[in-house]
């Protein structure tokens, strides 16, 4: 529902903003004479026309009154990228950090770490975070790409719609319609990393209004460098096995089936510490963490007019992952019901009900446990957002607060105000106050890590942690100068409450225990840019630009440095990328994409340095059912260190240069 | 007075610098999103310049070009808007076709999503007739259909079946033939 959510959010202010852009063009037409202007126009402008109907309501998120950036199929396919998290580099004010071959960092706008928590990440309006530290395991988010419609990327809060832990960001994966992939598809390949992976998909048509897509993935991927001398010990596989079922059981109605299930195994190395062990009481120990996911869910939209629509949807979704220090079997159960609709001439209105429920059952040992073992928690929401149209054509202003109540901390309100102006067709202004929450996870208010097990150290979730708060100032300009040259650009300052860290608990003989507390407060303030520039039909080139600046500061009670210096230094202050894409003739396509990463300042305790890398793809098609391509990524170095893990101790790999070889055939 | 000087500032900078921007912008760019089927219909009819019936497809003798319709959908609720409209020197009818008819008089069968069954029934039947037919079910050109239309990256967009414009007796021009997204040999 949440990716509905975006369609109609997307919709919604498009709809607003549409007329707005056509300041020039007279009251709309009626319709013969509209169709008196369609006929007089060619095949070509007809086909640059975009559309709208009643039955589909897809829309981009070119133009809402927030951050976005979208990632096209073609983007996805031109990167050379083969995970998600690795396709999020091309977003500005996005971070994506390596820790090893199988682990991600990414954070929106700071804040980055493994379990980075201010994030939400949607697939097909499913969350992927997890409750139990409120971060996403990025390695069993391995969708076929090619399955892939587009990736929404809205930064800055998106809690009033979204919901809670939408504090930096949102993330909303969208897969195709089961009726765009009619046919077969075999894709394969390998090299240094991935060494092989392989995508089978069929899709066909049941029926005139029914599709069906399924498909089975493999990827196997070689470990990573080690920062010294030895072997890495990260090497990951996974497979990932799903249907797609989407029927327009009437004009007015659509129904959507999907399921996935993915099997994953990641090769890990842990530092352990234990008392009584020489020489430095700490040890090396590899491991294998297994993953098991699987969900199902289901989605009705039902559409009453133009303005007027419904949705409902249901998932579920279990997961099983067994890790060193922790095993986590996880059931969720999610209803979210919305509804859409005119409210007289000038005002567009959004509201929507959800519940999820969330059952663990957590598997404790030695290094971590929890107060308690299994838990259930409910989720209620819902929200409402109104549109309003002060000055029709020009400006327009939307309001909107999503109530939420948990079973930690009771109800959070979290509302927002956007103005979005459109002085002419190309250009558009639009500024925005927002307050999000990031509810405490499982970790927060219920783990014991002994850390240190040789010094007696842990850390402990603590009952009185209340939820972390933003309020952000945000503040865009998005241009289309001509159809060659766009620009976005967005501006952030956001003030953060309550943020977690750690400080002293009660001390016992023998024992250090740390609490988590709500002991930071600080805020951050940056720029974003990103430019999309086609000087010449064969060639495109987007550059992209962030500034981030982080400042924390500990509250009294707590000494925390080294979290405050992560949260102020673990994110790069600037970045940057260049895409450059050329169509050598129909059937050649070069891709060079370079990236600059500043230095990051400390992620417990370590600095990484700058560095700038590049990215490679030489594709070739023969035919249009034929691909074959060459992709070298990181190729400026021989290995790069990016992160390192906060909390769990697994030790950070360098990423190798990496060159692979595809082929993707379509019958 | 210093109100003045800055609207004065503002009108002599800011004005030519928008009109600029103004003027620079192509001046077809399509405003609000409009409803498919109405630029389905729009490129339907702008297609029939680009497509020769035979001598004796009965298109020649009359000075009509009929629109048979199947059904009704949002589709053909658009084509019925061109009736009476004036394309080589001829007039689009419309003709609401029944499950029985024989389409000896149509030179274009279309239906809605919704009618494909009735479109492809019909397409059995009207196999050897100088005939375009053109649906919008997602699949239509590729079994047997003239013209398929359909919606990619929000803008419509259409496949055309060579096989069967042959079978159909018609010509279609090479420059249709590149504008579409693929054709079936």
């Amino acid at each position: 529902m949440k990716t509905i959510r975006t369609q109609r959010f997307a919709l919604r202010t498009l709809c607003s903003l549409l007329p707005l852009l056509c300041i020039i063009s007279a009251p709309p037409p009626s319709a013969a004479r509209e169709m008196e202007r369609l006929t007089s126009l060619s095949i070509e402008d007809l086909m640059n026309i975009q559309v709208t109907s009643v039955a589909r309501k897809q829309q981009s998120l070119a133009n809402v009154a927030a951050a976005a950036f979208v990632i096209s199929r073609d983007d996805i396919r031109r990167s050379g990228a083969t995970t998600i998290p690795d396709l999020l580099r091309m977003v500005p004010g996005v971070h994506v950090a390596q820790i090893d071959a199988n682990k991600w960092a990414v954070s929106i706008r700071g804040f980055n770490g493994r379990f980075a928590n201010k994030l939400l990440v949607l697939k097909d309006g499913r969350s992927v975070y997890t409750p139990l530290f409120s971060g996403v395991y990025w390695e069993s988010l391995d969708t076929p790409l090619e399955d892939i419609e587009r990736i929404e990327v809205i930064r800055g809060p998106g809690a009033a719609m979204w919901g809670a832990n939408a504090v930096n960001g949102v993330i909303n994966i969208i897969t195709r319609d089961a009726a765009h992939t009619i046919g077969g598809m075999i894709s394969g390949g390998g090299g240094s990393s991935p060494t092989g992976f392989g995508t089978v998909r069929y899709g066909t048509g049941l029926g005139s209004s029914t599709d069906l897509r399924i498909f089975a993935k493999y990827a196997g991927y070689d470990r990573n460098r080690p920062a010294g001398a030895g072997t890495a010990h990260d090497a990951w596989r996974s497979v990932t096995t799903g249907f797609r079922l989407d029927s327009r059981i009437s004009d007015n109605d659509k129904l959507t089936l999907q399921a996935e299930y993915t099997n994953g195994s990641f090769d890990e190395n842990y530092t352990l510490y234990q008392p009584a062990l020489p020489p430095n009481n700490q040890w090396s120990q590899n491991y294998t963490a297994k993953a098991y996911s699987g969900n199902i869910l289901g989605r009705w939209q039902h559409t009453i007019s133009e303005t007027d629509s419904l949705s409902l949807q249901l998932y579920y979704d279990r997961y099983d992952r067994s890790l060193l220090v922790l095993d986590e079997k996880r059931d969720t159960l999610d209803m979210d019901f919305q509804h859409r609709f005119a409210l007289g001439r000038h005002q567009d209105v959004i509201w929507g009900l959800g519940y999820r429920y969330s059952y663990d059952k957590l598997g404790p040992t030695p290094y971590i446990s929890f107060g308690s073992l299994d838990k259930g928690t409910s989720l209620f929401s819902g929200f409402i957002q109104d549109e309003i149209r002060l000055v029709p054509d020009k400006l327009a202003l939307i309001l909107g607060a999503r109530l939420e109540h948990n079973d930690f901390t009771g109800f959070e309100v979290q509302p927002n105000a956007r103005l979005i102006w459109t002085p002419s067709k190309q250009h558009t202004i639009w500024a925005s106050v927002s307050r999000a929450v990031r509810t405490p996870s499982r970790t927060d208010r219920d783990i014991h890590y002994n850390f240190r097990r040789d010094y007696g150290m842990s850390i402990n979730g603590s009952s009185a942690f209340k939820s972390e708060s933003v309020i952000a100032y945000e503040l865009g300009y998005r241009t289309e100068l001509t159809r060659q040259l766009s620009a976005d650009l967005a501006l952030f300052y956001n003030q953060y409450d309550n943020q977690r860290v750690l400080q002293y608990g009660i001390p016992t003989a023998g024992t250090t225990s740390y609490i988590l507390t709500n002991n930071m407060h600080g805020h951050t303030y940056g720029v974003e840019l990103s430019t999309t520039w086609r000087p010449l039909e064969w060639w495109k080139l987007q550059a992209t630009y962030s500034y981030l600046c982080a400042i924390m500061h500990l509250d009294h009670g707590s000494t925390d440095e080294s979290n405050r210096a992560n949260a102020a230094g673990g994110s790069p202050r600037h970045q940057g990328s260049l895409h450059s894409g050329f169509n050598i003739g129909k059937q050649v396509e070069l891709d060079l994409w370079l990236r600059a990463m500043d230095r990051i300042i400390s992620m417990d305790s370590r600095s990484f340095p700058a560095h700038v890398t590049m990215d490679a793809r030489l594709a070739w098609k023969p035919s249009s059912n034929l691909e074959l391509s060459l992709v070298g990524r990181n190729l400026f170095q021989n290995q790069q260190p990016e992160y390192r893990a906060e909390v769990i101790n697994t030790t950070a790999t360098e990423i190798p240069r990496s060159i692979y070889a595809k082929i993707t055939f379509k019958f | 007075m210093r109100y003045a000087s800055i609207t004065y500032a503002a009108r002599t900078i800011l004005g030519p610098a928008l009109v600029a921007l103004l003027l620079h912008w192509p001046a077809t760019a399509p405003c609000a999103p409009i409803e498919e089927h109405q630029i389905k219909a729009a490129m339907l009819f702008n297609m029939i310049r680009f497509i020769d019936w035979p001598e004796n497809g009965g298109s020649n003798g009359s000075k009509l070009i009929t629109i048979c319709i199947h059904g009704k959908s949002p589709l053909t609720d658009a084509l019925r808007k061109l009736e009476g409209k004036q394309i080589r020197g001829k007039t689009i009818a419309i003709s609401q076709a029944r499950e029985s008819a024989n389409y000896q008089s149509c030179q274009l069968l279309a239906a809605g999503q919704k009618d494909h069954q009735l479109l492809q029934a019909a397409l059995a039947q009207t196999r050897s007739l100088a005939l375009l037919t053109v649906g919008e079910a997602r699949g239509f050109a590729e079994s047997g259909g003239v013209i398929g239309l359909f919606i990619r990256n929000e803008r419509v967009r259409f496949e055309i079946n060579l096989a069967a414009a042959r079978r159909h007796k018609l010509r279609i021009s090479s420059k249709l033939l590149k504008l579409a997204d693929h054709v079936y040999e």
